[in-house]
């Protein structure tokens, strides 16, 4: 589905990924941990093709009907048909554009490119109001800006509900735990839960293992500057919520 | 000065056929000797330091290169619909009868109240715009309303203007009477690169509702000047709106006299500018009466090598207490070569008010792009849509539906994004 080849990449001259391998396959959960400033954010930025980022060496390969592709030529939005979603770890604020209108010009976006035929503006809102109950949505959402004045939580909520729309291939998930409560925190598992399959994958980009007792992951990988040092099973995530990374990382040096 | 000699002779030439009455013809003698001391606006000329009309102007622009124009009536069945053609009603396409507007021409009409309102002195009296307005009288026509005639329907007037090179001076008065209600979309238009100098000189009285929106969409070859003097009595309500689009060089001259307790307006504007258009609003709102409102919103949308320029003045009156003023300026550029100049000014000598004022100018921001982008919308699909939204901001501000709707179709057709 997803393989990531020996990257290095950089943002303004600073390298931050210094040769990180990584393969995922159709239906797995993999985890990436790791201390603050290790490169979590930059390497989910560098696969959805933020322009910021400059791969200075390796590659990404994304399966692209049915083959292998280097995806390096693909701007962000390209990428985003093939399958890739990006959930913020700070969803962006879009003054003036309604959150219905702002899902319904992604979604029919995805579905031109998939050759299928787009959606009118009611069919998409009911669409759109029959995932609402899975993340504990109000319909009132819809007709506010996108992520204007929405708490933490409705940010979070409101990544979990386009990613469900858009049904993506691999999910990127942003510290998307963060500054959640547990109900929150519940809620937005129960989402992803929805949509794993065996031909979806998702990468959850966190500091906590909290978050792993609602998602199980089929791999933990601990990123630290800018490489995988260690890669396990759920059991590696226990493991350093008793632990923290210092016996890791130092382990490294 | 002798620039703007074949001007002065343009409206000394056009007056011989319009008599005017002894009141409006002291009015235009004294504007048309004014002409002489004059010069071009330009640099030096504090309220138009960034719209120098000099090379423009030497064009020589003249009244007799207007043509004529076939025009058809549009399909359309949310408005009563009027048409002109260079300031003179087409009778045989507009709505006309009963619904509750009285159209007449200027010439035909210059009643005691019409040529006071011509006289009033304003903040603009000794403005290039008004003194070659009012020496170039009088094509023009007068609006009126009568007492507590309420339009239900907007009214969509439709000003054509042709004839390449063609210069047009004109007087439009507006008289909304006591408890009368209306709304009205004008919009600028033609085939032919001109000259416009519109005044637009409106009385909303007591307890009146005037809703009165523009759209200025002349010919990119165009000079336009939309001069709007409003003078709101107590109690009654005014909206004005003007969204520019058209027009290689536009000015927008807003005066509004809040002049008696209770006077409300909200008065707001759009310039989304391509290319290496030019627009500059000059507005001026004027407290003259306690416990009375304004509120403004006007933004720029400026791609390419366009410019937008903004000067907003608000004068609190020292007896007009419990005023309540709002003032922003928003900017949008989109290219690094597209300019944007906004200067709020505040001149308040009341102690009681609540005045408001803010400017921003900035681009599109790279992560709002960037959200887009991730959710599968292509960065120029991306670009169109946040521009769009910043413009519609203005469009939202305006009450009647219908009217609203009208403009959005509009911004979309002139693809307020290339």
């Amino acid at each position: 589905m997803l393989k990531v080849n020996n990257i290095h990449a950089s943002v303004e001259n600073k390298e931050i990924l210094k040769g990180l391998n990584l393969e995922i396959k159709p239906g797995e959960v993999h985890a990436i941990m790791g201390p603050n400033g290790s490169g979590k954010s930059t390497l989910s930025k560098v696969i959805a093709g933020h322009p910021d980022y400059e791969v200075t060496s390796g590659s990404v390969e994304l399966s692209i009907n049915g083959k292998m592709q280097d995806i390096a030529d693909l701007e962000a939005s390209e990428r985003a048909r093939e399958g890739v979603f990006l959930g913020f770890q700070y969803p962006i604020e879009v003054p003036g554009v309604t959150n219905i209108n702002f899902m319904h010009e992604s979604f029919n976006a995805l579905c031109e490119h998939q050759g299928a035929e787009t959606m009118n503006e009611e069919d998409f809102r009911t669409y759109v109001k029959s995932k609402l109950p899975i993340l504990d949505m109000h319909e009132d959402f819809l007709d506010r800006a996108v992520n204007e004045g929405f708490s933490g939580g409705e940010k979070k909520k409101n990544e979990i509900l386009q990613m469900l729309l858009l049904n993506p291939r691999i999910s990127l998930l942003d510290e998307t735990d963060s500054g959640l409560d547990i109900d929150a925190l519940k809620t937005v598992a129960r989402g992803v839960n929805t949509l794993k399959s065996k031909f979806n994958s998702v990468v959850l980009v966190t500091h906590y293992q909290r978050l792993l007792d609602y998602i199980e992951p089929d791999f933990v990988h601990v990123l630290h500057d800018g490489k995988i040092i260690k890669s396990g099973d759920k059991s590696l995530a226990l493991e350093l919520e008793e632990k923290g990374y210092d016996w890791l990382t130092g382990e490294h040096k | 000065m002798e620039e703007l000699q074949s001007y002065r002779d343009q409206g000394q030439e056009l007056a011989k056929g319009r008599p005017l009455s002894a009141d409006l013809e002291t009015l235009r003698l004294e504007n048309s000797k004014k002409l002489e001391s004059i010069s071009i606006p330009n640099r030096k000329v504090e309220d138009w330091k960034y719209t120098n009309l000099k090379s423009i102007l030497e064009k020589n622009y003249l009244f007799e290169k207007q043509s004529d124009l076939e025009i058809s009536r549009e399909d359309n069945q949310n408005f009563h619909q009027i048409y002109f053609l260079n300031g003179k009603l087409q009778t045989e396409i507009s709505d006309l009868d009963n619904i509750g507007l009285s159209i007449s021409p200027l010439v035909d009409s210059q009643t005691d109240e019409v040529n006071s309102i011509l006289k009033k002195k304003n903040y603009y009296t000794n403005d290039f715009a008004t003194i070659l307005n009012r020496s170039n009288m009088a094509i023009g026509n007068v609006f009126t309303v009568s007492a507590k005639t309420v339009i239900e329907k907007p009214v969509l007037i439709h000003h054509y203007f042709s004839g390449e090179e063609s210069q047009h001076n004109l007087n439009n008065v507006y008289i909304v009477e006591k408890q009368a209600e209306v709304q009205f979309l004008e919009i600028i238009t033609g085939p032919d690169n001109v000259f416009l100098n519109i005044s637009t000189d409106v009385v909303v009285q007591e307890n009146a509702k005037f809703g009165q929106h523009f759209i200025q969409d002349a010919r990119y070859g165009s000079l336009v000047i939309k001069q709007v003097n409003s003078t709101i009595l107590k109690n009654a309500k005014y909206e004005n709106s003007i969204f520019h689009t058209g027009a290689k060089t536009s000015r927008a001259n807003i005066y509004i006299g809040l002049n008696d307790e209770g006077a409300n307006c909200d008065v707001h504007g759009l310039y989304a500018l391509h290319r290496d258009q030019h627009h500059d609003t000059m507005s001026y709102i004027h407290h003259a009466a306690p416990h009375t409102e304004s509120r403004q919103l006007y933004k720029g949308i400026m791609d390419n090598e366009s410019r937008g320029v903004f000067t907003g003045r608000v004068r609190v009156d020292k007896d007009s207490q419990l005023i309540n003023a709002e003032q922003l300026n928003k900017n949008l550029l989109l290219t690094n070569k597209a300019q944007a100049n906004s200067r709020p000014q505040l001149e308040i000598y009341a102690d009681d008010v609540k005045c408001a004022h803010g400017s921003t100018t900035g681009q599109l921001s790279e992560d709002e792009l960037f959200y887009f982008e991730t959710r599968c919308v292509s960065k120029e699909k991306a670009r169109q849509i946040m521009a769009r939204a910043f413009a519609y901001d203005v469009v939202l501000k305006i009450s009647n539906l219908k009217i609203r709707d009208f403009i959005k179709d509009h911004l979309i057709t002139k693809h307020i994004v290339s």
